[in-house]
């Protein structure tokens, strides 16, 4: 679909220009952003918080300090510790549970520096991790990607049977030599499962390294690892709706931005990220 | 050709008439002192001036009946001829007698054709008058007329802008065939303007809301790459306004895109642009007729709330095999049309166009941009057979597609339609027409790359029959009533894999199924001299038919339950009266004050959520889930004509409540999804607005401006918290002027120019971090607006020296659109900086600055 939209656009592109505009904006008021995750990896999980602020504010987000974190999933209650402000660790390493529930309580946020203390609460399920089974690479040295353009791209191909009888959420982010190369949200790649139903993905590409970024460079012996995230729906939809509005917007296709959803109580931003990872490893082979 | 024969041999009697007349009593003059006469006075004048006799009828009362003059001397035939007018008498003279008798009072009827003399095409929207009686008609949209009126002896009138008026005096006791043929004004300027006459005339015609536009005018207009486009033109009408720039969508006094009903010669066309909406699919050299309805739909329409754009192609030529066409920038076109056969019955038009965009970008030096396949083309033809004086036929077909390709990718969509029509007149006032229409609307998407292989498929088709009546009872009322029946096939959509390598699987929307029926009568009522009526009703049904399925969704808009109904099976009905009334009172010659009323019901819409829409945006009917969208609409408006009505203006004032508006959820998922109608949510809209219009038809300068006020409010459950929120084709202050002026019997000169308030544009007024990237917080829907958009595009046509003997006739068209380079935001991003991901900056992405163009248009 993104393809086609690009076709479509090409022609478009023959005619449009671009330029930097001044817009006057309001302010609106703070509200708290919350990156939370919970994982199917046995680690100290984190929670950042900061405050919102006004579009054009061109420095790092303002921490929120001195919060009150706890995870909770039902039998055992995990605590957070700030460990730079802003950015809460578990106090334990531990491993979310696929099938458990999983509470976030936020406390004592003083966002508006009143004293006047808030309380954040969120909840989501563990889903089952997605089975791999098998990865590859391949090189295109004439990829078209999401800009328009024709560049060297090393694409990673996925081969996993889907379950026919879910609903599946997915989710994909690389690794070259451990290290996690789609960090960012707005590179992760989903996909629900509406249109593969119980196929086989038959080799369809989740990962697309452009030989252009210094970080996602392919070199021979490489060991590639593709991150496969069993995703809630509601998480997806939350992904699936960030990334739509950082994408450009386009008068023909896209329909009038919105507040992307949350699942945080009290008007905060952000998400409560709960989700299994399916790590598939292999080593590139450069001819 | 007994028409022809029958007209000519009236006309030739009539001028035989006034010869032999004539020749009998020339050279009399007969002065006369006072400026009216009675009867026998003026006879005695006459006897003692030039030795004529005279009788009438004892009986009557005639000797005391008051002639009035205006001059001071009369030709003695000139003067029998106004005392006959006057007192509606005949006469016979024989030797130096002349004998008046009363022309017995009966109703007769005078009909037929009103034609161009050049082609033969019909002339919608005609007028024949009759001084006398201060009474008219106009001809309906297959040129016929029927007027009944007192038999007597009148000037009777035809008259069609941009043709010369004719005038006859005619005896009429009898019931009469009468089929006109009006020249077309010659191309040189004269001082003589000929003008709309009688019911012609904006003040005069019980329609308000209404405008007709000249193909001829818009032809002389700017145009977007030199492509001259109908629908462009509408948009710079007061009142309707563009979905987007350079759109060929369009929003009427507030309504949306999908509420305007186009029928291209009665056939339906669901998608009406090219290129992404850039151009639209009507080739001008195609269509006679333009008129659009922005309220005070007529009974006979129905099916859309807001608007209904009425465009008829043209017959072809019955005289004379002849052609036109244009070599444009991005286009060409051909158009061919002629008689068939040699007695003027038959006659056909074909005219083709297509776009060489794909010619352009195999210059590009970007290898993949190269071998991408873009274009577009369109096929209209249409043959009409006179089978005799009461049957016609006519057969027209429209047939047009888009083709996007590249090495992996492929679009193609287009209309495709059939409209069948049987003219029968069961009498001379009784005026039929049966349709039989079929429309089609239809894309298919796909991609051949490896495991995402794919194709999707959604096709729309309509099959109608249509009967309608204009029965002209006589010269105060014309009734018209008749029915239509549509079914109605929905297939939203359909994706499936292709090929072994492809992982995806089966993907259908649930096809649907439905009928659309109504059933109308209108009258329009004469009542005195001022004041004309016109009140209608129009009952609609519809009813969803199986094989269908309809989910069940719970209050949070999730299917929880769904059920299947039978093929065949009406499992959903819906009924409306929609009341139509419309008021016209003359105040004077020059002025009038009409009001309109109109209630409107549409059952099928556009899943569509962006404003400027795309080809892939799917229809859907009203169903168990899905009410139907109703509309009031109250308009009043003023109208005055000036110099010698070559001027006409008109001040509107429009209020519009809509129930069971439709808009969609935040992240709606229009395509390809089964459970469309939970991305739905209701509401109202209000919208109000003021329009004022000036219509210029003088010699050399013809064209229009006007300006809008207008207001248009959403208040939809489950948006914007329930707030009313303005609709995104609200735009309050709109000013637009489209003038063509002649500057030498070769030049012409035009300009458009626009300037409106920016578009309703929802913008963050916040922003929170998120892994790496920026979650923006958004104002109210459509809080905040675009810049003020304004643009000025200029023409030029210069028309090649026309050679004796030569039937060759070409001209020249430049235009640059956009002429003074503004840069109109077509939308606003807000950008994550790539080198300083703190910062966020807006961009604005404009298209068309200064877009020249050369065309070369030919006829023969």
């Amino acid at each position: 679909m993104k393809q086609l939209l690009l076709l479509i656009t090409s022609i478009l592109i023959v005619s449009s220009c671009t330029e930097k505009m001044d817009v006057e904006l309001d302010s609106t008021y703070t509200r708290l952003s919350v990156e939370a995750k919970i994982t199917t990896d046995f680690k100290k999980h984190f929670v950042k918080l900061s405050e919102s602020s006004d579009v054009f504010f061109n420095q790092d987000a303002i921490p929120v300090t001195n919060a009150t974190i706890q995870v909770n999933d039902g039998t055992s209650n995990f605590s957070f510790e700030e460990t730079s402000p802003g950015y809460y660790e578990s106090s334990t390493e531990f491993s979310g549970i696929p099938g458990k529930t999983y509470f976030l309580s936020i406390l004592n946020v003083d966002l508006h520096h009143n004293g006047k203390l808030e309380s954040y609460e969120a909840q989501s399920l563990m889903p089952y991790p997605h089975k791999v089974d098998s990865i590859a690479m391949n090189y295109d040295d004439n990829y078209r990607n999401e800009g328009n353009d024709n560049k060297e791209y090393w694409l990673l191909s996925l081969y996993l049977k889907d379950n026919k009888e879910n609903e599946d959420y997915y989710g994909f982010a690389c690794q070259i030599n451990n290290v996690l190369v789609h960090d960012t949200i707005t590179e992760v790649v989903i996909a629900e499962d509406t249109f593969f139903n119980g196929e086989a993905s038959k080799g369809v590409e989740v990962g697309f390294f452009d030989q252009e970024k210094p970080d996602e460079i392919i070199r021979n012996n490489d060991l590639i690892t593709l991150e496969t995230y069993a995703l809630t729906e509601d998480y997806l939809d939350f992904v699936n709706e960030l990334q739509f509005m950082d994408m450009e917007q386009i008068p023909l296709f896209s329909g009038p931005p919105a507040n992307i959803r949350t699942n945080i109580s009290n008007n905060a931003i952000g998400f409560f990220a709960v989700y299994s990872i399916t790590r598939t490893s292999t080593i590139v082979k450069v001819e | 050709m007994k028409h022809i024969i029958l007209t000519l041999s009236c006309i030739i009697m009539l001028l035989g008439n006034t010869n032999l007349l004539s020749q009998n009593r020339i050279n009399k003059i007969i002065k006369t002192e006072k400026k009216s006469y009675p009867f026998n006075d003026l006879m005695i004048l006459i006897k003692s001036q030039a030795g004529y006799n005279y009788t009438y009828p004892t009986d009557s009362e005639l000797s005391q009946k008051l002639i009035h003059l205006g001059k001071k001397e009369y030709a003695l035939d000139l003067l029998i001829d106004k005392i006959s007018l006057q007192l509606q008498l005949k006469y016979r003279i024989v030797e130096k007698q002349i004998s008046f008798k009363i022309i017995p009072k009966k109703p007769v009827t005078i009909s037929g054709y009103i034609r161009d003399k050049k082609t033969g095409e019909d002339l919608i929207g005609a007028a024949c008058y009759i001084k006398e009686l201060a009474s008219g008609t106009v001809s309906n949209v297959y040129g016929f007329y029927s007027l009944s009126i007192p038999s007597g002896r009148y000037t009777v009138s035809y008259s069609f802008l941009g043709n010369k008026t004719v005038e006859l005096i005619l005896e009429i006791e009898e019931d009469r065939i009468l089929t006109i043929e009006l020249e077309n004004e010659s191309q040189q300027i004269s001082e003589v303007t000929i003008t709309g006459e009688g019911v012609a005339k904006n003040i005069k015609r019980n329609e308000m809301s209404v405008i007709k536009l000249p193909v001829s005018t818009v032809k002389k207009l700017p145009a977007l790459m030199g492509e001259v486009d109908l629908i462009k033109a509408i948009q710079m009408l007061p009142g309707v306004k563009p979905a987007a720039e350079g759109s060929t969508g369009f929003s009427v006094r507030g309504g949306n895109p999908d509420q305007n009903l186009i029928l291209l010669d009665e056939a339906p066309v669901y998608n009406a642009s090219h290129l992404l909406g850039f151009f639209s699919i009507f080739n001008n050299d195609a269509i006679s007729d333009l008129k659009l309805y922005k309220g005070d739909l007529p009974a006979s329409i129905g099916g859309r709330l807001s608007s209904f754009l009425d465009i008829r192609m043209k017959n072809g030529n019955s005289k004379k095999f002849s052609g036109n066409g244009g070599i444009g920038t991005i286009s060409s076109r051909l158009t061919l049309e002629g008689p068939i056969g040699k007695n003027e019955k038959t006659s056909f038009i074909l005219s083709g166009r297509r776009s060489y965009l794909d010619l352009f970008l195999r210059l590009s030096s970007n290898e993949d941009v190269k071998d991408n396949i873009v274009y577009f083309y369109d096929l209209n033809a249409k043959v009409n057979h006179k089978i005799d004086d009461k049957n016609r036929l006519f057969v027209s077909t429209y047939f047009g597609k888009d083709k996007f390709k590249s090495s992996e990718n492929q679009l193609s969509f287009g209309n495709q339609t059939l409209t069948l029509r049987w003219n029968h007149l069961f009498s001379n006032k009784i005026f039929s027409n049966t349709t039989l229409l079929w429309s089609k609307y239809n894309y298919e998407l796909s991609d051949s790359g490896g495991a995402n292989a794919f194709k999707w498929e959604s096709n729309l088709e309509d099959l109608s029959v249509k009967q309608d009546f204009n029965y002209f009872l006589n010269s105060n009322n014309t009734i018209k009533f008749g029915g239509i029946f549509t079914y109605h096939k929905f297939e939203p959509g359909y994706a499936h894999g292709v090929g072994d390598q492809s992982f995806i699987s089966e993907y259908k929307v649930n096809d649907a199924n439905a009928f659309e029926e109504a059933l109308y009568i209108s009258n329009e009522q004469k009542i005195g001299s001022r004041l004309n009526l016109k009140y209608g009703l129009r009952f609609s049904m519809f009813n969803n038919v199986g094989k269908g399925t309809i989910y069940d969704f719970d209050e949070n808009y999730q299917a929880v339950d769904s059920t299947i109904y039978k093929s065949g099976k009406i499992f959903n009905t819906y009924t409306n009266w929609e009341p139509r009334a419309g008021l016209l009172y003359t105040l004077n010659e020059l002025s009038s004050i009409k009001m309109s009323y109109s209630r409107t019901v549409q059952y099928m819409q556009l899943a569509q959520n962006s404003s400027g829409g795309m080809p892939l945006d799917v229809w859907f009917p009203a169903s168990p889930n899905v009410e139907p969208q109703k509309s009031d609409q109250y308009a009043i408006g003023y109208f005055r004509n000036f110099k010698e009505n070559t001027i006409e203006s008109s001040v509107e004032l429009y209020y519009k409540k809509m129930k069971n508006t439709i808009d969609f959820k935040d992240f709606a998922n229009l395509l390809l999804n089964k459970e469309l109608e939970g991305e739905l949510r209701f509401g109202s809209t209000e919208a109000y607005g003021l329009e004022f219009m000036t219509q210029l038809n003088l010699n050399r300068l013809q064209g229009w401006f006007g300006y809008t006020y207008s207001k248009t409010n959403r208040t939809v459950t489950g948006i914007n918290d329930g707030r009313s929120y303005r609709s995104p084709y609200d735009v309050p202050h709109d000013f637009k002027a489209a003038i063509s002026y002649q500057l030498t019997p070769r030049t012409s000169i035009s300009a458009n120019f626009a300037y409106s308030t920016g578009k309703p544009i929802t913008f963050p007024t916040g922003r929170a971090e998120y892994q790496g990237a920026f979650i923006k917080i958004y104002s109210d829907r459509n809080s905040y607006r675009l810049p003020d958009y304004h643009r000025m595009d200029l023409a030029l046509t210069v028309k090649n020296r026309k050679k004796p003997n030569r039937k060759w006739e070409g001209e020249w068209n430049f235009s640059l659109y956009n002429a003074y380079g503004r840069k109109n935001p077509w939308i606003v991003n807000f950008i994550q900086d790539e080198n300083d991901p703190k910062i966020i900056y807006a961009e604005k992405t404009y298209l068309f600055t200064f877009v020249p163009s050369v065309t070369y248009n030919f006829k023969f």
